[in-house]
């Protein structure tokens, strides 16, 4: 069920009309039904997966609390081989086979693994990070082990979450289950609001962009030089709306019933150096990574290289969470890559480290230095083939401002799209939807982004980007 | 007054979403909508199904949904054979009603496409059965085979047991079908449109969808993504019907092969329906209405000439393409994706006419 359906509006009323309908002590079995029933309109089959997700978290947990010493590392170690064991299995298994084909074949061996078809279960990364998420945070002794099986399956299924984040900390989340949320009409509106923007970018921006992106994209060999500079301009737009979009909705729909997810984004394209746009950009996952992997490595706390070396395997990672395949690990390794170098050139030249300009129009050239680079990775990101790699950057080589432009939007679409481009960036520059999220005029600002979603969205039922992790 | 709210938006999204997920509570909420004032009747098939995807307000024009009249000049003494019909929405319901349609016809027998239901085997009960598959061009390849055809039309009696192609599967189902079944089960396919429809086909809201068609084809030139303007903006046609990278669509190049393939996929229904026991097996491949049409400035694919023309066609198909391109635009609707009672009969006088060969 994607969020931009009408099959949603009405599981969302239905459901949140029952939730606070219904007696306290019932509410989390209905969240979970109805989590149940939102994950299986994908590829109902899938929930044995996260049910076998969720059995194995559940009693590595009973059993993180009951034992000490080597046997607690023993089971916390099971449970991630577990966990990362389904990814294996379920999302990186045809990119093992491809690559122990490929060095095979170098070899002149022609070695593969059994044939193994599947899907790749929706969402698949975020429930299993959130899973894990609880048996780490259970092992450190920051989370108390979680009982009810109901209310444990419940944190791995909320279903706002379940397929596309945030990625919640068992802390700030379990314990929300247990707490009753009474009807708070400024609560309820301001949720009302953040869902309203949240499809609004998807359908009113991310989808419109995507009429542009799309084809650009999947014609490389006909498009001009300026044509795939601008796509991949427009892309980094789209990926961003799409996905804040959808976290949007998700914290607004949990804010509704009463539950605060973490945010994932703040204003990314205004960071002024690659560390900042990591500390804006989907928060839930890099702070995710900075916990369990980042610190667990050492962090800053090591030599130099031992550094430098700790942040490449976190952005390589990160880079393999997004999918099975090169072309993500090499968008990982150029955010790894681009925060060494600008660490190193910080180090030979710390008054120009972006923290300390003071100079406006110096703190903007370094924010659209930024968005390039940012923009530069996200073509490694979009394009999956090396062929076609080639072919982008071959096509961009020749540029030239006399490149005839030609695009599957018109010219007030491209107008509309740049127009709402900018106010994006203006309204995360004064912070206007944080001051809109108070609801203090609620009903002008909600029909308003009501009106323009039914006249100016595009539907399609286009899934969001983010539901292929 | 809070709760009241919730017990009612509670009742109001439940009674919505059983109602969509039900083909018999679709079926008795449209019938329900057809008697209601114009305001909160259902709008989507009045004026043409594709001013019902589209909703631009200049095709805004009441559908002619009177009988076709019977033909005059049929063979009507002793009707003295049996017509078995598999078709489609261009097949009109009057012919449904009445064999008197159909030249030297006695008993008709009917079975639609979109019946998801077994059609009951079929026991011949004359020697002069005729066997009549209609199907529009966009649709053709898909169904047109004869797994396809088993499937709607079984006959009880068949003089030859034949086997069918890909028969050979596990009767076993395996973990996705069943994923299938619970899926088919949990949201009906068609469950988005049925909302749709629940939610908002009602005469009241078109003042809305109106000016959202008119504003999206003005400022962006779009339309609604089934839906395609012709050319000279008269005629709205079924997007996969123009859509060059679709097989459905009347421009998608087919290559030689592609056509051999279909013509076997014929002459296999063909074969297998007269060893079956039928005299004779008429095909029907109503062409999409642009390419009749022809509006789009850009020649099509000639797929039924092709077809027509193919040296291995063993089988006798019934296309009025010709007569249909004298004064086409009188043939069709602007706003639907069929032809008009006068493009129906055109092509009912020349299946009477391979009837009357019969």
């Amino acid at each position: 069920m994607v969020f931009n359906s009408l099959h949603f509006l009405v599981f969302f009323g239905l459901i949140t009309s029952a939730y606070f309908l219904l007696n306290h002590k019932y509410r989390w079995l209905l969240l979970l039904l109805g989590s149940c029933y939102f994950y299986m309109a994908f590829v109902p089959i899938y929930i044995l997966i996260l049910g076998f997700t969720i059995i194995i978290d559940y009693f590595a947990g009973i059993y993180l609390e009951k034992f000490t010493g080597k046997s607690k590392k023993i089971f916390l170690a099971l449970s991630l081989i577990a966990n990362i064991g389904v990814l294996a299995v379920f999302k990186y298994y045809h990119f093992i086979d491809q690559n122990i084909g490929f060095l095979s074949n170098l070899l002149g061996a022609k070695v593969h693994l059994p044939a193994f078809n599947i899907l790749l279960p929706i969402g698949l990364s975020f429930h299993t990070f959130q899973a894990m998420s609880y048996t780490i945070e259970v092992y450190r002794g920051n989370q108390k082990t979680e009982r009810n099986f109901g209310i444990y399956s419940l944190y791995v299924m909320f279903y706002p979450q379940l397929v596309a984040g945030p990625i919640e900390r068992p802390q700030n989340l379990l314990h929300q289950f247990y707490e009753k949320h009474d009807w708070d009409w400024s609560r309820v509106k301001s949720g009302l609001l953040q869902m309203a923007f949240g499809i609004f970018k998807k359908v009113v921006i991310a989808d419109r962009i995507a009429l542009l992106v799309d084809p650009a994209y999947g014609d490389l060999s006909h498009q001009s030089g300026m044509n795939l500079v601008i796509a991949a301009f427009f892309y980094s737009f789209q990926i961003y709306c799409d996905f804040s979009g959808y976290s949007d909705v998700a914290i607004g729909a949990s804010r509704v019933m009463g539950f605060k997810l973490m945010d994932n984004f703040n204003a990314p394209y205004l960071a002024k150096s690659l560390p900042e746009f990591w500390r804006r950009w989907h928060i839930s996952l890099s702070t995710w990574f900075k916990d369990y992997v980042y610190f667990s490595l050492g962090g800053n706390r090591v030599s130099i290289p031992k550094w430098y070396i700790n942040i490449m395997i976190v952005f390589i990672l990160s880079g393999i969470w997004h999918g099975a395949s090169w072309n993500f690990i090499i968008w990982g390794f150029l955010h790894g890559a681009f925060q060494v170098i600008g660490l190193t050139l910080n180090r030979f030249f710390p008054a120009l480290a972006a923290d300390k300009i003071q100079s406006t129009f110096v703190k903007v050239v370094y924010q659209i230095w930024t968005f390039t680079l940012v923009t530069l990775a996200w073509v490694f990101f979009r394009i999956p083939k090396f062929s076609d790699l080639k072919l982008f950057f071959k096509q961009i080589s020749s540029i030239s401002f006399k490149d005839s432009l030609s695009f599957e939007l018109n010219t007030n679409e491209i107008i509309l799209c740049l127009t709402l481009v900018i106010l994006l960036i203006f309204a995360e520059k004064w912070q206007w939807k944080k001051a809109l999220l108070k609801g203090n005029y609620f009903w002008l600002v909600f029909l308003l982004c009501l009106t323009s979603v039914y006249f100016l969205g595009v539907f399609n039922l286009k899934q969001f980007i983010y539901f292929q992790f | 007054m809070r709760k009241i709210l919730a017990w009612f938006s509670l009742v109001i999204f439940t009674y919505v979403l059983v109602c969509a997920s039900s083909d018999k509570t679709m079926k008795w909420l449209s019938q329900q909508r057809s008697l209601q004032p114009e305001i909160l009747r259902s709008d989507k098939y009045t004026f043409g199904d594709l001013y019902g995807f589209s909703y631009l307000p200049q095709f805004r024009i009441i559908k002619d949904t009177s009988k076709v009249e019977l033909p005059t000049n049929v063979v009507v003494s002793l009707p003295s054979k049996d017509l078995y019909v598999l078709c489609d929405s261009y097949f009109y319901s009057s012919f449904v009603e009445n064999p008197r349609y159909f030249s030297g016809v006695k008993n008709a027998y009917f079975t639609r496409w979109t019946e998801d239901t077994l059609v009951n085997a079929i026991t011949l009960k004359a020697s002069n059965s005729i066997l009549l598959i209609e199907c529009v061009e966009r649709n053709a390849l898909m169904r047109l085979k004869l797994s396809e055809v088993v499937n709607r039309i079984t006959i009880a009696n068949p003089i030859k047991k034949q086997t069918l192609p890909h028969q050979n599967k596990s009767n076993l189902p395996s973990l996705f079908d069943i994923s299938d079944d619970v899926k088919n089960l949990l949201y009906h396919p068609t469950l988005e449109s049925n909302l749709d429809f629940a939610l908002f086909s009602r005469g009241i809201y078109r003042i809305f969808k109106e000016l959202k068609a008119s504003l999206n084809l003005q400022l962006f030139h779009r339309i609604d993504n089934s839906a395609s303007l012709s050319k000279d903006g008269s005629f709205l046609y079924l997007k996969e019907t123009v859509d060059s990278n679709l097989i459905s669509s009347s421009f998608y190049a087919f290559n030689q092969q592609e056509i051999t393939d279909f013509v076997e996929n014929l002459n296999e229904i063909n074969q297998y329906y007269l060893q079956a026991g039928f005299k004779k097996v008429i095909i029907s491949i109503p062409a999409n209405p642009v390419a009749i049409l022809q509006t789009e400035e850009k020649p099509t694919n000639q797929f039924l000439n092709r077809l027509k023309n193919h040296p291995n066609l063993k089988v006798e198909i019934v296309d009025p393409s010709d007569s249909l391109k004298v004064k086409a635009s009188q043939n069709y609707f602007k706003s639907d994706s069929h032809w008009n009672n006068r493009g129906a009969q055109i092509w009912l006088a020349f299946l009477n006419r391979s009837l009357e060969k019969s």
